[in-house]
């Protein structure tokens, strides 16, 4: 072995996967749980952070096994050279749907929000452009780069909280209307605001810190965006009542947007640009992931020349859709292959790796 | 060459990725700062509104101008408006909107839709204000005094607000929450002209998105202390008519928090009992009678204001019920508390039979500077 990319520190990892995480998912998931869990929406978000929390684990078993591998590797190691290929390809066709979803999602909201006028392929490319800028850099970079612009999360937990002060608590309440069942079918709509910890698959090796201290940061992160999850939901429950957050797709920019600080009307303008950083970084993980996958798959060793090709596809991808009808298909087909690559597939890995290193295992 | 390429780069990006689609120049706009909305006899919308023309000399104000128009819906009267002014007007720095009683009368919701689904539209500190006649009449008295009509009005609201008259201040945003609460109904101010002059006539009671009754100014007050509330001032004159306490008597309670105790409870049968209670402090800042305001004097005060506020606080919650407004959102505690009694109800008619149990208590802490 004679890689000599720097490793990024436990703590850059903790915000790297908060980064990864929170994307354009938690605007509109408020409005998604009003019409399935109501008053419980609460709960569903931290249900869905537990199953987050489980499917972790589940990773982190499987990627001790093999210290010094990540995914890809893994890949081709459990699945041999055509079947491994195949995996590989199949994970870098999901890291680019799931860029070309998020970069798809966000550019609607912002032309929608505040650029009306602004052509959307612009503001694709514009997305890509930034997105590519960061991805061909070596992981480290990114880490800082993450690191850097989790700053921002402090003036976005700032606005929402200032939604307190609208709040009314009897909107929550009852808490159990939908029932038990609802609630936990809820969390279905959740998922697609937490993808994003299944990077940690491709950098798992490139962090510098114990097995146990690596799992430890990723929990955290999880319970970080969980709970600031939970405290969305339950804030625009309490804002909005339910027949008002029904005709609200996105209410947390909603609830920006009636806020009042004397000199400044629609904070949602200045809440948008900030969050937009956030995006990037999702995008941007995905991108990244994708241009190793491929450079594995090439057996290149730099992922620096394919991320152009990835951006591009990226960018085509969000450029088909164009009726709200075609881009929900996408977020179904999103949603879906998220199931098979981010539970179903690496459980099998997982399954298979136990059988395998009991073969290993016997003869010696 | 690869210096040039980043070079031409550059100069490319600026040129084509300064964002220059969703720009305005305030210069072209035309800002409409007030505007008014009224329904004509064939039950179209017929738009006024106050546009801010600027100065042409440096040195000089700006001035205003009226203009109106009739649409199938708000937007529709916008348009119409659009070709009639010069420029493209904007209601980006809108302040207030007047809101004729008819209209009320046929319902808001309809008219209020492009409010709250565009997103150019402000709409966090945009007053809404019912006015008794039409919404026009108003918008064309164009100045009063020195002010425009648009900063006339929005400084007389938020005087308004301030002396208690309507508060908390209801905006775009809290009528858009009440217009979709089944468990919680509104109240907004209602101002009309009297000769010449633009007087706020108290408050206009909403059932759902219906204009259903109102309340003259000095039952608004009480109105704002029911809910808990208070401005800065909420001042009351009374005179008390026998006794040897006889005489006028002006005070404030807007200065001390309001205490109020408000429960909602089921009885056997499901009948609702409200029981509506505050303690108000107050402040004497004017009294004719004869007799000095020492210790004993203020006991048989207190007793006497209880008696009248509660008397007033009583009918004014009568008055609530009569125009079917649930100002005080008990069916929202009906939902939250108890969602199964709720869904046997009909709200709208079963509102008016709740049981309310008012009370204010009134307690003088301050006489001024003389007793």
């Amino acid at each position: 072995m004679v890689r000599t990319e720097k490793k990024m520190s436990a703590r850059q990892l903790f915000l790297f996967i908060i980064q990864a995480q929170i994307g354009v998912g938690v605007l509109s998931i408020p409005y998604k749980l009003n019409e399935t869990a109501k008053g419980g929406a609460g709960i569903t978000v931290l249900i869905t952070g537990v199953i987050t929390q489980l499917i972790i684990l589940m990773y982190w078993v499987l990627l001790r096994k093999f210290p010094d591998l990540n995914l890809f590797q893994i890949c081709l190691r459990l699945g041999g050279r055509v079947f491994g290929k195949l995996l590989i390809a199949g994970y870098i066709g999901y890291f680019v749907l799931l860029g070309a979803n998020i970069m798809l999602s966000a550019v609607g909201v912002l032309q929608r929000w505040m650029m009306n006028a602004t052509p959307t392929w612009i503001l694709l490319a514009l997305f890509s452009i930034m997105t590519y800028y960061m991805a061909k850099e070596k992981l480290t970079v990114l880490a800082r780069f993450y690191t850097l612009s989790s700053a921002l999360f402090i003036p976005l937990i700032i606005f929402v909280s200032y939604g307190i002060t609208q709040a009314h608590l009897e909107y929550m309440f009852p808490l159990m209307e939908a029932g038990i069942w609802n609630i936990l079918k809820a969390t279905k709509d959740t998922t697609i605001s937490m993808y994003g910890f299944e990077v940690i698959l491709i950098i798992f090796p490139l962090i510098e810190a114990s097995d146990k201290k690596k799992l430890m940061m990723v929990s955290m992160s999880n319970l970080f965006v969980t709970l600031f999850y939970t405290f969305v939901v339950c804030t625009c429950l309490m804002v909005f009542n339910t027949e008002q957050l029904r005709l609200i797709p996105e209410p947390v920019l909603y609830l920006v947007k009636s806020l009042n600080f004397y000199i400044v009307d629609r904070a949602d303008v200045l809440f948008l640009p900030i969050w937009s950083i956030t995006l990037v970084c999702s995008i941007t993980s995905y991108t990244y992931s994708a241009s190793v996958g491929l450079a594995q798959l090439t057996n290149r060793k730099d992922h620096k020349l394919f991320t152009p090709y990835v951006n591009a596809a990226m960018f085509l991808i969000t450029l088909i859709p164009a009726t709200p009808i075609a881009i929900h298909r996408l977020d179904v087909s999103a949603e879906y292959a998220a199931y098979l690559f981010i539970f179903v597939l690496p459980l099998a890995m997982m399954t298979v790796s136990k059988l395998f290193k009991k073969k290993v295992g016997r003869p010696a | 060459m690869k210096r040039s390429i980043a070079v031409l780069g550059g100069i490319l990006s600026v040129a084509l990725l300064a964002g220059c689609w969703d720009r305005e120049y305030l210069k072209d706009l035309n800002l409409a700062y007030s505007a008014g909305f009224d329904l004509t006899k064939d039950k179209k919308i017929k738009e006024t509104v106050e546009l801010i023309i600027p100065p042409e000399a440096e040195q000089s104000g700006t001035k205003n101008e009226i203009h109106s128009a009739v649409g199938e819906t708000t937007r529709g009267a916008s348009n119409e408006l659009r070709v009639r002014v010069r420029g493209n007007m904007r209601v980006i720095k809108n302040g207030v909107q007047v809101i004729g009683k008819d209209l009320a009368v046929n319902g808001l919701k309809p008219p209020m839709d492009v409010n709250f689904r565009d997103p150019d539209n402000p709409s966090s500190n945009v007053r809404l204000v019912i006015a008794d006649g039409e919404a026009s009449e108003i918008i064309s008295r164009k100045e009063v005094g020195e002010l425009k009509i648009g900063e006339f009005l929005v400084q007389k609201i938020n005087s308004l607000e301030k002396m208690s008259l309507f508060y908390p201040p209801e905006t775009m945003d809290t009528v858009f929450k009440a217009l979709k609460d089944p468990g919680q109904d509104f109240a907004l101010p209602y101002i009309g002209l009297e000769g010449e002059e633009i007087i706020a006539k108290g408050v206009a009671l909403f059932h759902d998105q219906y204009f259903s009754g109102s309340l003259n100014a000095e039952d608004s007050i009480m109105l704002v202390l029911l809910k808990g509330r208070s401005g800065d001032n909420a001042r009351f004159t009374k005179k008390i008519e026998d006794g040897p306490l006889r005489g006028n008597i002006s005070f404030n309670v807007g200065k001390k928090k309001v205490n109020r105790k408000f429960k909602v409870m089921v009885g056997k049968n499901g009948e609702i009992h409200v029981l509506l209670s505050i303690k108000l402090k107050g402040l004497i800042e004017e009294y004719t009678g004869s007799l000095p305001l020492n210790e004993t004097t203020i006991l048989r005060i207190n007793q006497e204001l209880t008696d009248m506020l509660t008397r007033q606080a009583r009918d004014v919650v009568r008055s609530l019920q009569k125009a079917n407004c649930d100002i005080f959102g008990v069916g929202r505690e009906l939902i939250a508390y108890h969602n199964r009694l709720w869904k046997q109800k009909d709200w709208a008619k079963d509102y008016p039979d709740v049981q309310f149990h008012t009370n204010v208590q009134v307690s003088i802490i301050n006489t001024g500077i003389i007793q």
